[in-house]
């Protein structure tokens, strides 16, 4: 298993515990569906939470990345800047502990 | 069998608007649920208020409703309790965000200014006047209550005068602060808490500007009482008054325009209106008519559009939680009968899911268009932010979840994600143990 599969395993496992623990069946109808939706949620809020993390510095860098950087790689000064968030992974535990309870209040209505 | 563990209160129905204000609140406070912050009742008693010489008229009302700072209150509590639990990075966190939380609950306009243009020799003296206000504002139930968390709020205010950016210094006493703060919400009276809500948009309404002023980006951490008071009320629910308190803070000359836009768009024929679809509808009229709005002199600035992006973000993702709640109807047991039924909630839930994320990544496009030198700073920042907005957010639609997965990668978290995994876990029961508090 490559690196980038272990990276993504990570959030597929959050969404996983997530509707282990909802009791969402698996056999509900687009179940699969349902899934990768929910994990592109997941994956939208971390980067707008790391995007507003961003001194102003860094966002321009960032933005200014994005805008015409059209053929470099998409996440090096991304990749780069975000380790100089302070107190990134409690940021992100923090992240991931408040969508939980979002998300947890969103979807058991499934798993009534 | 499934697990218990989830601490969330089953999500209750919409408040009737006719209730006591302070049950409103309660159950707002109980149940961590948003506030009903764009109720149609709000509006209305925005204009029956428009006419108040001053603002803290207004904010008193609205306090004394109890409608806006209720979860604004609950869900920082329970932030604050969640990185409790979950050991030493979430102590750190929870340091990061009470801090935070705390110097902005206590915050006086006067002291945000004070903080905002760096003049470090007046913080204390703000501050001083800050806690004298706050004194005398409050009944003398409340006082006590207050009193308890002041102490160690004071220095969270001065660390606030040098930034309110960086993480701000080791707080020792962050769980006795905030302990002492659930302690202050569980023993207010009724009255009381209805005055400490008072006290909170007393401090919390004016700073959003300032804050952002500063451009630091923190969109999402604006107090989203403050988006909820911008989105739902004064601007885009036509209480003319509230506007023009505004605009003398704020210099928003180009919000009466909207006002006015709006005034004649909406169709007259309809009762209710509906604060939110409103706002979105001018945010994508502005969107999608750029130079014509640009002819007329429109001209936000940096802050005041991020603030209009936030509060369009809030107007969005409250839309959608509300839609769900038809879902809620038809997946109650008794009505949810075959497979049918079940597909619709699947479906229903999908669609929803995919408009917050959408609600999620256009804020992110917003805060990155604002700083996108890479095209003309001379252009007005709603020009600025549409064409930033077209380099920026299809590739944030493709890359985002190659960011978050690097971004991980960079910090050695996927190592981590097992103790992140019962860190998670813990908050959650830290959650639960705060939850008494809380009520």
């Amino acid at each position: 298993m490559n690196e980038q599969n272990k990276q993504f395993n990570m959030i597929a496992e959050f969404v996983d515990d997530l509707f282990g623990e909802i009791g969402i069946d698996p056999n509900v109808s687009d179940f699969d569906k349902l899934r990768t939706t929910i994990e592109d949620r997941v994956i939208a809020r971390v980067f707008l939470e790391l995007v507003n993390s961003l001194t102003p510095q860094q966002a321009e860098l960032v933005a200014n990345d994005l805008s015409v950087g059209e053929k470099e790689n998409p996440d090096a000064i991304f990749t780069k800047l975000v380790k100089e968030i302070p107190n990134l992974q409690g940021i992100i535990i923090g992240i991931l502990a408040k969508i939980r309870l979002e998300l947890i209040a969103e979807l058991r209505v499934i798993s009534k | 069998m499934k697990p218990e563990s989830n601490f969330l209160p089953e999500l209750p129905p919409r408040e009737a608007v006719s209730r006591d204000a302070t049950s409103i609140l309660r159950a707002q406070l109980e149940s961590s649920e948003r506030p009903s912050t764009f109720d149609t009742e709000i509006i209305n008693l925005l204009k029956e208020v428009s006419g108040s010489e001053s603002k803290s008229a207004i904010v008193n009302e609205l306090a004394r409703r109890g409608l806006i700072a209720g979860t604004f209150i609950a869900s920082k509590a329970i932030g604050i309790v969640a990185g409790l639990g979950a050991g030493e990075m979430g102590k750190n966190y929870a340091t990061h965000r009470a801090g935070e939380y705390l110097s902005r609950f206590l915050l006086t306009p006067q002291a945000v200014k004070g903080a905002a243009s760096h003049v470090a020799g007046g913080i204390k003296d703000t501050v001083g006047k800050a806690a004298s206000v706050v004194t005398d504002a409050l009944p003398t139930s409340v006082t006590s209550g207050i009193q308890s968390a002041w102490s160690s709020v004071v220095k969270h205010v001065q660390d606030f005068g040098h930034s309110v950016t960086t993480t701000l210094p080791e707080m020792n006493g962050v769980i006795d602060t905030a302990s002492h703060k659930a302690h202050a919400l569980g023993e207010l009276g009724d009255q009381g808490l209805t005055g400490s809500v008072h006290a909170v948009n007393e401090y919390v309404v004016q700073p959003t500007i300032d804050v952002t002023a500063k451009g630091t980006g923190y969109a999402a951490y604006l107090p989203s009482a403050t988006i909820g008071y911008l989105a739902g009320s004064a601007l885009f629910g036509g209480a003319v008054g509230v506007y023009q308190e505004i605009k003398k803070e704020h210099s928003f000359a180009v919000v009466k325009e909207l006002i006015d836009t709006m005034e004649s768009s909406v169709d007259a024929s309809r009762e209710k209106r509906d604060a939110c679809l409103e706002l979105i509808a001018t945010f994508t009229k502005i969107s999608n008519k750029v130079k014509e709005v640009d002819k007329h002199g429109y001209s936000f600035t940096r802050d005041q559009w991020l603030a209009f992006a936030s509060a369009v973000r809030e107007a969005k993702v409250y839309l959608l939680r509300d839609k769900t709640k038809p879902a809620e109807i038809i997946a109650d047991p008794a009505v949810k009968k075959g497979m049918e039924v079940q597909n619709e909630v699947v479906r229903g839930i999908i669609d929803n899911q995919k408009g917050l994320t959408d609600a999620d990544r256009e804020l992110a496009t917003a805060i990155l268009g604002q700083f996108c030198t890479a095209i003309s700073q001379d252009i007005d920042p709603i020009m600025r932010e549409h064409a930033a907005h077209n380099h920026i957010a299809s590739r944030i639609q493709r890359y985002s979840g190659v960011f978050v997965r690097k971004g991980f990668a960079a910090t050695g978290l996927p190592l981590l994600w097992r103790a992140m995994k019962v860190a998670l876990e813990t908050g959650s029961f830290a959650a639960r143990l705060a939850i008494p508090f809380i009520k």
